[in-house]
């Protein structure tokens, strides 16, 4: 389990990115963060795995303080997916990619070509094994990327902005990899401003706004509190705003809405 | 070692010095240069230190220049211990560590408070051709964004298990290569969309040089000018008329 205890941090610069966090993800959660630009998910997302260490309170990994671990440490429980792929490539195949990381956490040789092979097959990338990780596109470096950490298999996985860059059919991939993911007993954390997406997940949602955290419930309580979305300036997904219209609950997906609609008009 | 480099990026405050007049602080900046080149007594060199130091806070940098001061003492301090190997004397040796702060302090400080239009006034005095004044330019605009890519970068590395200050000197320069490729990528990326952008918008396709600073030349000016010009008529005093 991941615990904040009333966890601030404060930037050299003075500006204060988080303040007064108080939040446990357990393995099994999917939890969301929203929030506006600024908001403060970047800097609480770098407390996962001890990047960042908090200026006041504690961030707990499985009642381990991150003050006291390396983020080495933290990192072989808790992978991050960064927004950016491109600044993590840097070696000459894909495979050599995936074994980065599966070497600083001291696998062996043997190990590490098992889960090199899990990973390329689970991200539909074996046919990129001896590929440059430059050469390919925008998705499938940022599948690249989640290989890279899936690989060790840590406990938490967090992806900071997923489906930046990402067409349909890789977001739609996306969401049945984090399906499978949670099926498996990992904690999930996303950090999206992607909300139509993250309406397909229906994760818990924590919206941040100045460093705090203004609301924690799950996706269709947050859409239909229209305080919470005026404060955090959140829009909600088109099928949310449907059922609005037709005075009804939330759909949570389209063929949710198809049967209703189907049932009202007698088609 | 990330913190060196804003020590020599331009940092945007409100503060007297900010808004004096470019001419003045280029002035200013060649007055202090000479004399910091020039001057070899300690009690000079502290005289000069200080009223560096009070532009300094006027400009209201000295926590950049305090958080960069670790790595300039140590490198002070390697000048000093190689000068009394070689002179044997203390009090050169501690003049020309001296010479050495009062060098970065002035650079520092002129970088920090100029900013990459005026700078770029400043080229142009200088008559530097218009391409590399460009190049320097946009190479200057650069620094800070090739900062955020490497804490970037940074960050994505050590999240993959990437320990790097662990290991021998060999060990630590091999840790480097993982941050180092993907900053040269993105870099080389970010210049070409950069050209990009800038052809696309016609850049270059007049021979006019056009620049977008006002220069405003006030009595505030003038008194900074004076201030900042003592150290000079000091020396000059000192040496020229009292001591000559």
């Amino acid at each position: 389990m991941i615990e904040f205890h009333n966890v601030s941090f404060i930037y050299p610069n003075g500006f204060k990115a988080l303040d007064e966090i108080n939040l446990k993800i357990r393995e099994g959660d999917l939890l969301a963060l929203v929030g506006e630009n600024g908001s403060g998910k970047t800097t609480l997302i770098k407390h996962l795995n001890g990047l960042l260490k908090p200026t006041q309170g504690k961030v707990f990994i499985f009642g381990r303080d991150t003050k006291e671990l390396t983020v080495a440490e933290v990192s072989r429980y808790v992978g991050i997916v960064f927004q950016n792929s491109d600044s993590q490539l840097f070696s000459e195949t894909v495979e050599d990619e995936i074994a980065f990381g599966l070497r600083n956490f001291g696998f062996s040789e043997e190990d590490i070509n098992l889960r090199i092979n899990f990973a390329l097959r689970l991200f539909e990338l074996e046919i990129y094994r001896k590929k440059s990780p430059f050469l390919l596109s925008g998705g499938e470096k940022k599948r690249l990327c989640m290989a890279c950490i899936l690989a060790w298999d840590p406990r938490f996985i967090v992806l900071d902005e997923p489906t930046v860059g990402q067409d349909f059919l890789e977001k739609e991939k996306l969401i049945q990899m984090i399906d499978l993911l949670r099926r498996k007993g990992k904690g999930i954390v996303i950090a999206s401003h992607d909300i139509e997406f993250l309406w397909k997940l229906q994760p818990k949602m924590v919206v941040m706004k100045n460093g705090r955290i203004i609301a924690y419930s799950s996706a269709e309580e947050i859409f239909s509190n229209s305080s919470i979305l005026d404060q955090s300036n959140l829009i909600p997904p088109q099928l949310v705003e449907l059922s609005k219209h037709l005075s009804t609950k939330a759909f949570q997906t389209i063929e949710q809405a198809k049967e209703w609609i189907k049932k009202r008009v007698n088609v | 070692m990330f913190r060196l480099p804003h020590s020599f990026i331009f940092s945007r405050q409100d503060s007297l010095i900010h808004r004096l007049d470019i001419r003045v602080k280029i002035i200013i900046f060649i007055e202090f240069l000479i004399l910091s080149l020039i001057l070899f007594n300690i009690r000079d060199q502290l005289t000069l230190l200080s009223f560096l130091g009070a532009l300094i806070f006027l400009s209201k940098i000295e926590r950049r220049i305090l958080n960069s001061l670790a790595f300039i003492t140590f490198l002070m301090a390697m000048i000093f211990i190689l000068n009394l190997i070689i002179s044997k004397e203390i009090i050169i040796s501690l003049s020309y560590s001296l010479r050495f702060l009062l060098i970065i302090l002035t650079s520092s400080s002129f970088f920090q408070t100029i900013s990459p239009d005026e700078l770029e006034y400043f080229l142009r005095l200088l008559r530097v051709p218009r391409y590399l004044r460009f190049a320097f330019i946009s190479a200057l605009r650069f620094v800070p964004l090739l900062m955020l890519d490497l804490i970037q970068i940074t960050d994505s590395q050590r999240a993959r298990g990437l320990e790097l200050d662990k290991g021998n000197i060999f060990k630590r320069i091999k840790n480097r290569i993982p941050i180092l490729i993907p900053l040269i990528i993105s870099t080389i990326n970010r210049s070409s969309q950069m050209a990009e952008a800038l052809e696309t918008r016609a850049f270059n396709s007049t021979k006019k040089d056009v620049l977008c600073l006002n220069l405003n030349f006030e009595k505030r000016d003038l008194i900074f000018l004076f201030i900042f010009f003592l150290p000079s008529l000091l020396t000059v005093g000192y040496y020229y008329i009292i001591y000559p």
